[in-house]
């Protein structure tokens, strides 16, 4: 660890820019031009590399130590004196130790805090359980005045960060380690929060992924046109809450079938939120989700973690053809009308 | 500095009147935290009424002195003086606990003018108040902060995180108030979960920890004038103001009481903590006059 | 399957289930036949070699089901399959008739009927707008079920490009909904499964659409006037969805054209 980058642990050739780098320079840039946005931590400076903000900033960087419900109480009295603070730390201590100040201090009072979570997911690989966060979108979710929004790559995450400010009340960034591969070849796309992006149109079934599983299922939709000949569509749904009704809908009426993949318990993330929009519109539509099924990981590299889980192209596809043979009760009748 | 005799009788009838509101507030809406209400009035009072730089007809200015109830729940206290002081008209709690009220058991800072956080869960209160005192210092501002916390609130991990990062960072403009009514809901603070020896604590965690009567206006006042001077030359350590008081103070019957905690007063209860109020002023108002007056 | 007389039976079957259906189009919307008064309750036979079917008119409306009638109160018995199809395709072909003296106006109904099939015939270019509307309704409700039918009987150029294909939808729209003259049928296929279905499925967004802009330019495009790329940069037809698909299918439709006419 004597390395000065903090708790990392990676393989990869770090020479390209990672989503927290980004997430930090992007910050940086904004408290140039906004004298409101301060940045704060629990002694994650390195690993969340904030400590490029702090670098830039010192002035407007606060690190409280190893104290996380400190930490977003006191982000929450910052926010009501009028600055725009943006509080970072790993997802599991974000979402789960400080949970109650988040709610209680910051969504109850609908304060301007900006939450960026990293190390989401299983993305802290061998770390294991302990530092793992598959809970944090459910918890968010349910929190009223929460805006939740889970970038596919370091590109999203300026994107992000951008928007948040613009943003009202509390808004909750999740992202992986930080090494996680780019998707998105420029910041115009189409970022919007609150819609999501059409990564590719289909016809047969719909995957919507958030995270890291963007690229995968991209990927996966590939293989799928190539060797199955089959019309998938992606869409990358960054934002959980609100989550883009009207999108869902479309895919649930052009499509009837609808995969969600996340890293994230399948419960309560991605996927529950997709689900409650296609039951509560009273249409027949296939579902699946994919996810972490409902329990611990084990320890691993993330890249394996992944393999396991079926996060990955491969078996995102296989998944997809397990539900195109599906059917619904009123289709069974196949005498043509004459 | 402390007190002279006009300002002190004034904030004594100022501190009696408040009591009688509280008594009339848990009388009418079915109850309150009365005995947590009663304990913090004269610290309340004393801030509000001299120590505190604030406007009631410009309760969001920037300015402003800032004060959390990190006791939340002491809120039947606090909207009562709140009231007084000017930030809306007492008529309105007449709603306490009430469908819709503004007004319950917790203070709610969205919907409270004059109201600078929403409290209730114990713990909250401080962090807020070291944010806000670290904004101001990034905001090159020279108001103050003020906390008030529950001495069973300490038992909170992150009551001392805060009280930690409070030194840490040097908040002179950070001042902590505990009320050191020595009773919790099951029972004494020392046979729940022991503070002792709390002063000696607060000390070790970089404050400088002022011990006084928390009943007593003139030993009030020059703690607060201490904290003010420590706040103008912004140097040494933020100061803890440990306010030795006693629960339910001023209705006999509920003063060091347990289970007076939270609780309701019918008729009879209303009578006998009024007399008890009127015995324990030698204030000649009748409580008619206060009441309507 | 390559069998010729195997060839005439399947076209044979084809008709019956297919083209025989269709006559419900003019029955309902050619004033001509649905304003003179219907005949009473009866069925009718046609019969070829093994294939046969049953047509049954009552209060006004009309049905077709393969095989023998059971009881029949007219009844067309054709020497063979090929003299049958020859008769539809717009040739000459006697069949021997029973039931004609008892009753007359069920043949005659019945005669009216076949003569308006001959409508979809590629000889048949009509001006008239109504008659244009008539000629490609009952093409594409015929195409769309003579594809179905191809398939449901194990054809196997049908069942290969079927098998493969999850739940999909190909659609065929003339003009705009919100007018009378609106035609719309579709082929759904899932798995070596097909169904021809009437008017535009709902569930799901069709993985092929093909929207003519009109009858008479949909009748150019079905009578091969036009060849289909030029139709679609004449602005005749849009074609949505996969290219690669709508070209297969194109294909099929031809092959069932040239079995049919």
């Amino acid at each position: 660890m004597g390395d000065g980058t903090g708790t990392t642990w990676t393989c990869y050739d770090a020479a390209t820019m990672t989503a927290r780098e980004i997430y930090g320079h992007v910050l940086a840039e904004l408290s140039d031009a906004d004298p409101r946005i301060v940045g704060l931590t629990a002694d994650l400076a390195k690993s969340t590399a904030i400590a490029i903000y702090e670098r830039r900033h010192p002035d407007r960087f606060f690190n409280m130590g190893i104290a996380e419900q400190n930490l977003m109480g006191v982000a929450a009295g910052m926010a009501k004196t009028g600055l725009i603070p943006f509080a970072s730390t790993f997802a599991a201590f974000a979402s789960m130790r400080a949970a109650e100040q988040v709610r209680t201090d910051i969504a109850y009072q609908n304060l301007p805090v900006k939450i960026i979570a990293t190390h989401a997911g299983v993305s802290f690989g061998s770390a294991g359980t302990t530092h793992h966060c598959t809970e944090d979108l459910a918890i968010m979710r349910s929190f009223a005045n929460m805006t939740v929004i889970v970038p596919a790559d370091g590109t999203e995450t300026a994107n992000a960060v951008r928007a948040a400010v613009d943003i009202p009340g509390p808004v909750y960034i999740r992202i992986g380690r930080g090494f996680e591969p780019p998707f998105y070849d420029s910041e115009d796309y189409g970022f919007e929060v609150g819609r999501s992006h059409t990564v590719r149109d289909g016809s047969d079934v719909t995957i919507i992924a958030c995270g890291i599983a963007v690229l995968q299922s991209a990927e996966a939709a590939r293989l799928l046109q190539e060797h199955d000949g089959l019309s998938v569509r992606v869409l990358n749904m960054h934002t959980i809450k609100p989550i883009d009704r009207e999108a869902v809908l479309n895919a649930v009426s052009d499509t009837r079938r609808i995969l969600t993949v996340e890293e994230h318990n399948v419960l309560g993330g991605l996927g529950s939120a997709v689900s409650e929009v296609i039951v509560e519109s009273g249409k027949g539509c296939a579902f699946q989700k994919l996810g972490i099924p409902d329990e611990y990981s084990p320890v691993g590299y993330p890249e394996d973690l992944y393999a396991h889980f079926h996060l990955e192209a491969n078996g995102i596809a296989d998944h997809v053809r397990s539900m195109l043979d599906l059917e619904f009760e009123e289709d069974e009748d196949w005498e043509d009308e004459v | 500095m402390g007190l002279d005799d006009e300002q002190r009788r004034r904030l004594q009838d100022q501190a009696l009147d408040i009591r009688r509101d509280i008594v009339e507030i848990t009388h009418r809406s079915g109850g309150a935290h009365i005995g947590g209400g009663l304990s913090v009035v004269d610290i309340l009072v004393l801030l509000y009424f001299k120590h505190l730089n604030i406007d009631p007809q410009r309760p969001d200015w920037e300015d402003r002195d800032r004060f959390v109830l990190s006791k939340g729940h002491a809120a039947v206290a606090f909207v009562a003086v709140l009231a007084r002081r000017g930030f809306f008209p007492f008529e309105e709690l007449d709603t306490f606990n009430t469908f819709g009220s503004a007004f319950g058991m917790h203070p709610d800072s969205l919907r409270i003018t004059g109201c600078d956080a929403s409290t209730g869960s114990l713990g909250h209160g401080l962090p807020m108040a070291v944010g806000m005192a670290l904004a101001a210092r990034r905001l090159g501002k020279t108001f103050r902060t003020f906390c008030v916390l529950g001495d069973g609130e300490c038992n909170e991990g992150v009551v001392w995180e805060a009280l930690m990062s409070a030194a840490h960072y040097s908040l002179t403009n950070l001042i902590t108030i505990v009320d050191r009514n020595r009773l919790m809901i099951d029972g004494p603070t020392e046979e729940i979960m022991s503070l002792e020896p709390l002063e000696e604590k607060l000390s070790a965690f970089g404050h400088e920890v002022l011990s006084v009567n928390g009943h007593d206006l003139d030993e009030l006042s020059e703690a607060f004038d201490r904290a003010e001077r420590v706040a103008q030359a912004a140097e040494g350590k933020p100061v803890c103001i440990v306010a030795h008081t006693v629960k339910g103070k001023g209705v006999d019957f509920m003063e060091g009481q347990v289970a007076w905690h939270y609780g309701s007063i019918d008729d009879e209860l209303r009578r006998k903590a009024r007399a008890s109020l009127d015995r324990s002023s030698g204030d000649e108002r009748s409580s008619e006059e206060v009441l309507h007056g | 399957m390559n069998h010729p007389l195997d060839q005439e039976s399947l076209a044979a079957r084809l008709f019956v289930r297919a083209a025989f259906p269709v006559m419900k189009v003019p029955l309902q919307e050619d004033p001509k036949l649905s304003r003179s008064p219907s005949p009473e309750p009866a069925n009718v036979a046609f019969m070829a070699d093994d294939v046969s079917a049953c047509i049954r008119f009552e209060d006004g409306e009309l049905s077709v089901t393969e095989g023998p009638c059971g009881e029949s109160d007219v009844t067309l018995r054709f020497p063979s399959v090929e003299a049958m199809n020859r008769l539809l395709r717009g040739g000459i072909a006697l069949p021997r008739i029973r039931g004609a003296i008892r009753h007359p106006r069920v043949l005659l109904r019945t005669m009216q009927l076949l003569l308006r099939l001959k409508l979809m015939l590629p000889s048949q270019r009509p001006r008239d707008p109504f008659k244009q509307y008539l000629k490609v309704k009952m093409s594409l409700y015929m195409v769309t079920t003579a594809l179905s039918v191809l398939n449901k009987l194990g054809d196997p150029e049908m069942q290969s490009w079927t098998r493969g294909q999850p739940d999909r939808i190909y659609q065929f729209t003339v003009g705009s909904p919100e007018r009378d003259d609106y035609i719309a049928a579709y082929l759904r296929v899932k798995n070596g499964r097909t169904k021809a279905g009437r008017g535009v499925y709902t569930r799901r967004r069709p993985f092929v659409h093909f929207r003519f802009t009109g009858a008479e330019e949909a009748m150019r495009v079905l009578l091969k006037e036009v060849a289909f790329v030029e139709s679609v940069e004449q602005g005749y037809l849009t074609v949505e969805g996969s290219p690669e698909y709508s070209a297969a299918l194109n294909d099929l439709m031809t092959r069932v054209q040239a079995l049919m006419t």
